[in-house]
């Protein structure tokens, strides 16, 4: 086994036919009810030979741990895929050939809900294709998600805090949280440690800013902090890029 | 959200054999361990799929992973596939979980983890933004994927933190950056140099209008007498010498664009020839690119052209009657240069290539038949090479000369030091008589003393001769003393020598002794006094038994002149560390508010003074440039300095929460805005430390605000009145804005 899928690898590694997506994998629009934003999306074929490719609307949903979940278009409560209209669904790149492909996303004039989501699924296959009895062929698949938030309804954004992960070895230690409202939110936490006299004697902020998007489960990274061994309260405050701020707090123990 | 990539199998459906559903769907996937910027791989390993419909599989990677291919083999009984991703430079060290799933239509029907390690990388890059006399801003950025703590300050991987350092050193800034379980410690070499505020004493003497060397010996094969005066008054010099019958003089002119000499002394057309006694002229002019020579039998004309590869410089000769094209070139790089000189067919090159560590240079000189018998040197060739290894130096020469090029001679030394101990060891070569020379020497130094011994020996058809010396040498204040016994095959070499200087009297002396030679006694001795600009010599040796000297600079050019002075307010408050520049050096004002320049030349001085050097709001009322006239050997000047209105202050932050909830403040954004009684406004960005400063204003009521606060901070517009010529200290308060927290206890 291990002999041709070295082949394998070697093959697809010196002959690599992949689309990428040059205009990134996630869109945050921020429009009032019925009015409308285009959005170009970019793709290159990086390969040596000529890929068709596919665009089609898809839902997307996450809970918590299970990760992004695909589902058909319309298929879901806050879905917006009828907003959306692709200028051309299916198209020829050639090698090393660059597209791009205008999205019109019209929100609906009487949506009264504070969010919505939608995705564009990209597939890609070569447009000679040589088959053989038996052969497996794989593809890739690109997910360009689209996260509506409506300006006139405020909507509900609560970040829970689910399971501290304290590594006394590690370099890092983490928070678990989900995003248990109903919008989108990119969040960045600032951590503290209280000593018992009420004294900072640990600060840090999160290693980078995480996008959440409703019922979507994350861990926030801290630098490990160097503290004597002891009992400490932590506070670590979140805030979310529209200004909404949550706290946590926790009694820790800190072995050395 | 991170970046999501969709791999889809696309299972071969046509063959009946795998049309059939599986029992049990098996699903693994094995991380790895990769580097931050490297290229990883997760082995994923399935079996029992059914082939029925398509199986996708999705994953959930974090931001910093970018999946870049899935090479599989196999199919839904048993396969394998390796998805291959690329990590950001900055991913956090660490490991990382990522998620595969594999769906079918809708339901997912297995799920794999795999744990991909990223390896630790330590790295902060540090430049300097602003160089201080005290102080210097440097922006640190963690450029590693560890969070590293920078003088103190936590850098999380790609943040950059902008650091105040006071100046301890004058060349150099140290830094300390320290993990959990990395440190190190770097220096940046600093620009900056901050001035004293006096100019140090010339150390040089000022040439003096005349100097003049004589001297007379009576020695048993005769006497001789000989002087030589010298006439010097700015550009021009002239210099006459005359011994026994023979009378010598040249008078020279020499500016930065133009040189010239004329006289009746040793002189040649170019430097190859022997020089020739007589009447003859050179200079050089059009900023000395045309160079030119004349005497009685020869003439010169050349011109240079200036590149930045070097030079050329082209023209021609006059002879022996006859004309001769002259070339010279010269090649400049940064680490040699080659110059080639042509005159007919007399050619002559040289050449040097090499760094500190290895050096290597030579001649090449071709003498054309009709040069021969008027050049020093004939045709003849040399290489050489010199190396330092640490504590070892490699020297080398090796040369080709004679009739026919047919003698060669070779020349290689080697040291070697440590410490107080330093080793040589030289060869020589003859090539053409045979005769080798060895020579073995060390020597050891402790304080003022220093002992050496040396082995030589020499070696050739016909001769084999050995030797031995020991040395002894002593260097106090202002004595020295050294012995030194040489012995060689046949004989013995004795020395002696001293010297001592007291009050302006110098005596030194040598005495030796040899069995070599029918005169085995030698001695010699110097007596010389000091009075003022002139020495008088009297000395006294076997050869000589009386000799008379006395050199004397007459008549010493007054041309330096001092400049003291005073930078102050109006109010008379000394000015510190306002930057000065006069005649290419600079000074800085002490605390008096004084500096000195001393040894000026000219009639004028202008001094620069550097805006940025002084206080806020002072401005220097004649202007930053002013020039004074140098009529007295020392001149005082004040620089008077206006103020003109102002405001300045801090700003403090009134908080509201407990401090484990206050937010930051990112002072780069916030700035203050005064609008004047007209509508005027200004406008100036508050610093790192939250300092502002506003200068150049009219008196009047301003309205002031605080602009750039972000969400949790807020100010009142407040109004303050500007009085003329007065600096108002304006502290500032912003309030934090009230915000109600919702708190979760885990």
């Amino acid at each position: 086994m291990k002999f041709p899928l070295l082949i394998c690898a070697i093959w697809h590694l010196t002959c690599s036919a992949q689309i990428i997506i040059q205009s990134g994998l996630t869109h945050r629009l921020n429009l009032p009810p019925g009015a409308q934003e285009i959005v170009p999306l970019s793709l290159k074929n990086t390969g040596d030979q000529p890929m068709l490719c596919t665009l089609n609307l898809s839902d997307v949903v996450s809970v918590c741990d299970s990760g992004y979940r695909y589902l058909p278009a319309g298929s879901t409560e806050e879905s917006c895929t009828s907003w959306l209209t692709l200028e051309q669904d299916e198209f020829v790149l050639g090698p090393g050939q660059e597209k791009v492909v205008k999205a019109r996303f019209k929100s609906d004039g009487g949506y009264t809900k504070a969010s919505a989501r939608a995705c564009v699924l990209v597939n890609s296959r070569p447009v000679k294709e040589q088959l053989s009895d038996g052969a497996m062929r794989v593809r890739v698949r690109y997910a360009i998600n689209f996260l509506y938030r409506n300006p006139m309804i405020p909507g509900v954004v609560t970040l829970h805090a689910q399971k501290l992960e304290m590594h006394q070895q590690g370099p890092f230690w983490a928070l678990k949280f989900q995003n248990q409202g109903n919008v989108d939110r990119i969040v960045r936490s600032h951590a503290k440690l209280l000593d018992s006299r009420g004294q900072i004697v640990y600060t840090a902020q999160s290693e980078s800013a995480r996008g959440f998007i409703p019922n979507q489960c994350k861990s926030m990274r801290f630098p490990r902090p160097d503290v004597p061994a002891g009992t400490y309260q932590m506070v670590v405050l979140s805030e979310t890029d529209e200004g909404e701020r949550f706290g946590v707090t926790q009694e820790v123990v800190w072995d050395e | 959200m991170g970046r999501v990539a969709v791999f889809i199998f696309w299972f071969f459906t046509a063959s009946v054999a795998y049309s059939q559903p599986l029992s049990e769907v098996i699903f693994t996937a094995e991380g790895c361990v990769v580097a931050p910027g490297g290229i990883g791989q997760v082995r994923l390993r399935w079996s029992g799929l059914s082939s029925r419909e398509d199986v996708r599989l999705t994953l959930d990677a974090p931001a910093p992973f970018t999946f870049l291919n899935l090479p599989s083999a196999g199919d839904q009984t048993q396969g394998e596939a390796m998805a291959l991703f690329m990590v950001h430079p900055f991913t956090a060290a660490g490991t990382h979980t990522l998620q595969f799933e594999l769906v079918q239509g809708t339901d997912p029907i297995a799920n794999a983890f795999a744990e991909v390690e990223v390896e630790p990388r330590y790295s902060v890059e540090s430049t300097i933004i602003t160089e201080g006399r005290d102080t210097i801003k440097v922006l640190h950025m963690n450029t590693g994927n560890i969070a590293v703590f920078v003088e103190g300050e936590q850098l999380i991987p790609g943040a950059a933190a902008t650091l105040n350092h006071i100046r301890e050193d004058e060349y150099a800034l140290a830094i300390t950056a320290q993990s959990q379980e990395w440190d190190t410690s770097y220096s940046i070499a600093l620009n900056e140099r901050f001035y004293p505020h006096e100019t140090a004493r010339p150390k040089a003497a000022t040439k003096s209008l005349l100097t003049i060397a004589a001297a007379r010996q009576w020695a048993q094969s005769g006497g001789f007498g000989m002087w030589n005066a010298r006439l010097h008054k700015k550009n021009w010099q002239i210099n006459l010498s005359q011994w026994n019958s023979n009378f010598r003089g040249a008078a020279s002119y020499e500016d930065g664009r133009t040189k010239f000499r004329t006289g009746n002394a040793n002189a040649r057309v170019i430097e190859q020839l022997r020089p020739k006694n007589g009447l003859y002229a050179l200079g050089s002019f059009n900023a000395k690119r045309t160079d030119f020579y004349f005497d009685r039998e020869s003439a010169l004309l050349r011109y240079r052209f200036k590149r930045d590869w070097g030079a050329i410089a082209p023209g021609g000769i006059y002879i022996d009657n006859r004309i001769f094209p002259v070339l010279k070139t010269r090649l400049e790089g940064k680490t040699g240069q080659l110059d080639w000189e042509a005159v007919g067919k007399l050619q002559d090159m040289r050449w040097e290539v090499g760094n500190r560590t290895l050096k290597t240079y030579g001649r090449a000189l071709y003498v054309p038949q009709n040069f021969q018998g008027r050049t020093i040197q004939q045709t003849s060739g040399l290489v050489g090479t010199s190396a330092i290894v640490g504590s070892v130096r490699w020297s080398h020469q090796s040369s080709i000369f004679g009739p026919h090029t047919g003698q060669h001679f070779h020349n290689a030394q080697l040291q070697w030091g440590r410490g107080r101990l330093q080793w040589n060891a030289r060869t020589q070569l003859n090539g053409k008589t045979g005769l080798a020379f060895l020579n073995l020497q060390s020597t050891y130094t402790h304080g003022a003393h220093s002992l050496s011994g040396r082995f030589q020996q020499q070696a050739g058809k016909a001769t084999h001769q050995n030797g031995w010396t020991g040395m002894y040498r002593w260097r106090g204040p202002h004595q020295t003393f050294g012995f030194s016994a040489q012995h060689l095959s046949n004989g013995w070499n004795l020395r002696a020598q001293g010297s001592a200087a007291l009050g302006g009297y110098r005596i030194s002396g040598q005495w030796a002794y040899t069995s070599l030679f029918s005169n085995q006694w030698f001695y010699q001795t110097t007596l010389s006094k000091s009075i003022n600009n002139q020495i008088i010599t009297l000395s006294s040796s076997r050869r000589i038994p009386l000799r008379i000297g006395w050199n004397a600079n007459l008549f010493p050019e007054r041309s330096h002149a001092t400049l003291k002075g005073r930078i102050e307010g109006m109010d008379g408050k000394a000015i510190q560390g306002a930057m000065i520049t006069c005649q290419g050096r600079t000074v800085q004002s002490n605390s008096e508010g004084t500096f000195t320049f001393q040894h000026l030349t000219g009639t004028e001085a202008t001094i620069e003074i550097h805006p940025e050097s002084l206080p806020f709001a002072k401005f220097p009322s004649a202007g930053y440039s002013q020039t004074i006239l140098l009529t007295k050997s020392s001149q005082n000047i004040v620089i008077q300095c206006f103020t003109t209105s102002a405001i300045q202050g801090s700003i403090d932050i009134s908080f509201l929460s407990e401090p484990a909830l206050r937010p930051s403040i990112d002072w780069n954004t916030v700035s203050i805005q005064l609008i004047g009684p007209n509508d005027s406004l200004h406008e100036c960005q508050v610093n790192a430390l939250g300092h502002y400063h506003i200068s150049n204003l009219k008196s009047g009521v301003y309205e002031l605000h605080i602009r750039g606060l972000g969400k949790y901070f807020t100010a009142l517009p407040m109004a303050i009145e500007i009085v003329e010529e007065q600096i108002l200290e304006q502290p500032l308060v912003i309030q934090e804005i009230p915000n109600q927290i919702p708190f979760q206890e885990l």
